[in-house]
């Protein structure tokens, strides 16, 4: 979501027109526009004012993502020594070399 | 990436000669991502190489015995392997007998080859003491790079530090 689209739906659960609350704000009706459409990317300072003068606090919350990494696989890494990762690297590179389907160079020629 | 290299790099045989002359290096790239634990693919071995007038002198020794050849250039293409061809340069990408190395003086997202080897760790490989590039560096070099396998070697990278850290805490505890 962007800072426009919480702005706007923060806006139409309370009601209030973009004119009002650039009242509000003491600002344009322009700008609120603007911001919502998001053409304009508010500091976190004026999009938590905006959201305060429509009655709602703005968090800011830090999760952990989850980024589709197979942690199993990773821990099985980490079973290994530096020597031992590398030599799977290896092994599993020629493996992914030899089954691609993206053309090789010739030897080991340039 | 248009082509695959015929085959990985062997990297007893790439990492030999750099340590035997005494290369001043830092291993990076997906190889170094892959001794940090990272299960993505790699087929080239990337190292950072100090460029004072000593490291260099004693890395073209290293690239003279690995037999490195420019990957990528016309064949005709002159290249004469020599100290100052690597001063005049930066950074140079190979094909040898052995898989493509990539030999970098300037490693984007990397601020200075000092602070990198000073972050970097120093690990046996194949029996070799090898400095590998610290995990925050490599998630700085994928960030900078930002292509998007990079992006997703970055996420990979960041899960894998949280894991190392656990592992680092239960380690602390016990």
């Amino acid at each position: 979501m962007t800072p426009g689209q919480l702005l706007r739906e923060a806006r139409h659960r309370h009601g209030v027109s973009q004119q009002d609350l650039a009242i509000r704000a003491g600002t344009t009706q322009s700008a609120i526009s603007r911001i919502e459409s998001d053409r304009l990317s508010p500091t976190f300072q004026t999009l938590q004012e905006l959201l305060y003068l429509l009655g709602e606090d703005l968090r800011l919350v830090a999760e952990k993502r989850d980024a589709g990494i197979d942690q199993t696989l990773i821990d099985e890494r980490l079973q290994m020594n530096e020597s031992e990762r590398l030599d799977y690297g290896m092994a599993f590179a020629n493996q992914v070399i030899e089954m691609s389907p993206l053309p090789k160079r010739e030897g080991w020629e340039a | 990436m248009d082509t695959l290299p015929p085959k990985a790099p062997d990297l007893r045989r790439l990492l030999g000669p750099l340590v035997s002359h005494g290369v001043d290096f830092v291993l990076i790239g997906g190889m170094a991502g892959i001794a940090r634990g990272s299960n993505y693919p790699s087929y080239d071995l990337d190292i950072a190489y100090a460029r004072d007038a000593a490291n260099v002198k004693r890395l073209v020794a290293a690239l003279e015995e690995i037999e490195v050849r420019l990957r990528g250039a016309p064949p005709d293409l002159p290249f004469q392997l020599d100290e100052r061809t690597i001063e005049n340069g930066a950074n140079f990408t190979f094909v040898t007998p052995f898989g493509d190395l990539d030999v970098l003086a300037d490693v984007a997202g990397i601020r200075s080859y000092e602070e990198l080897t000073s972050a970097a760790e120093e690990r046996d490989v194949f029996g070799y003491s090898v400095h590998i590039a610290s995990l925050s560096h490599l998630i700085a070099m994928k960030r900078a790079a930002n292509r998007p396998k990079d992006r997703n070697m970055l996420e990979e990278y960041l899960v894998l530090a949280d894991r190392l850290r656990r592992v680092q805490e239960k380690s602390d505890r016990s």
